[in-house]
């Protein structure tokens, strides 16, 4: 075996102990005459192998483990409580109070639906409506009355309206 | 490898928080260690060790003891390390700080007189920090905590053989750095 392989062996099986009896006897008959792959062994010895030789061990400090205990108990309660997810409230809801919950809200929507559905209607005619006045002869006659400073009603009638909003034509 | 109980993991798998401390108090240790070689600092280490003691928590159930427990602990533990180290960006440009370290450093000589003084700590830091998070790994489970090759194979669900090869390299580049320091090149 050529240094070159040998100080492969010496870096890594041969320093950290996974060698069998066999191919350790090959190693220390090589560093027994080879004064290069015995510097190489100290060298690697001293520096990376012993460096890390009795280095501090660091203790966890107390509050660790309640921190954890915390975090574990705090996990629990979370998953015990329904979880508040928009998602899953609709999906419990589902679950739980179809009737109480879902009947009256689809009732309600019914309802609005109808409600808005009418007012649409009501423009549409309301829409009809104006275009049957525009479509009036130009010579349009409105009557209405109004009160007088001794309280009696006196009764009028315009020649030629222009009515200048929707609601005033409604009204009038 | 020393294990806890079967029975205690059993009891921690299905809730009892009096079995699962006994099981933190069996590895919170060494936990921290590696985490702390890992990661070369206190605050991310207990932060880490936190994730680990949590995750370990959650998949109790599903262990299924075809490893040791230790074993099956310092996987947890190494990869919530290594993904904290990428995760995070405070790995610090490596060769600038092992050049602080040794900053005063002239010879060999001096150097291993250092490494016998009480900041034999700031040099081991340093060298861990040279070396790849994967490389780190191996270097502190065979190193510091004394795992075999097949021990750290298992561990990190590697072969024996890459277990070998990360170790060479990494004591490769500790072997360079130290090379450049004794000729006075950082």
């Amino acid at each position: 075996m050529n240094c070159e392989k040998i100080q492969d062996l010496i870096l890594t099986d041969y320093l950290d102990g996974e060698m069998d009896e066999k191919q350790k006897r090959v190693i220390l008959q090589h560093l027994a005459n080879c004064v290069d792959c015995q510097d190489f062994a100290l060298t690697v010895q001293k520096t990376v192998i012993e460096l890390f030789n009795n280095v501090e061990k660091v203790n966890p400090s107390e509050s660790l483990w309640y921190k954890i205990k915390w975090l574990i108990e705090a996990e629990k309660q979370r998953q015990n409580k329904p979880s508040r997810g928009i998602v899953t409230r609709i999906r419990d809801m589902g679950r739980k109070d179809m009737g109480r919950i879902l009947i009256p809200a689809f009732v309600m929507t019914v309802v609005v639906i109808v409600v808005i559905w009418m007012d649409i209607v009501n423009i549409k005619q309301f829409s009809f409506y104006k275009t049957q006045t525009t479509s009036l002869p130009q010579e349009v006659y409105v009557g209405f009355s109004y009160y007088r400073e001794d309280e009696s009603v006196e009764y009028a009638l315009m020649k030629n309206v222009n009515f200048q909003t929707a609601i005033e034509e409604y009204f009038l | 490898m020393d294990d806890v109980p079967e029975n205690i993991i059993i009891k921690a798998s299905k809730g009892d928080i009096d079995a699962f401390e006994f099981i933190y108090k069996a590895y919170s240790q060494l936990v921290l260690n590696v985490a702390f070689r890992i990661l070369d600092n206190m605050g991310d280490a207990e932060e880490v060790t936190q994730q680990v003691f949590l995750a370990v928590y959650q998949k109790l159930n599903k262990f299924q003891f075809q490893s040791s427990m230790k074993t099956w602990i310092y996987r947890i533990a190494i990869n919530c390390a290594i993904n904290y180290s990428r995760r995070t960006s405070r790995e610090r440009d490596r060769m600038v700080e092992y050049n602080e370290v040794f900053h005063s450093q002239n010879s060999a000589g001096e150097i291993e007189k250092h490494m016998n003084k009480e900041d034999q700590e700031e040099i081991v830091h340093s060298f861990l920090k040279v070396l790849t998070p994967d490389q780190r790994a191996c270097i502190v489970l065979r190193n510091i905590e004394g795992l075999s090759y097949q021990e750290i194979a298992e561990t990190l669900k590697i072969n024996i053989n890459t277990v070998r090869s990360r170790l060479k390299r990494a004591r490769e580049q500790l072997l360079a750095v130290r090379k450049k320091v004794v000729n006075n090149e950082l």
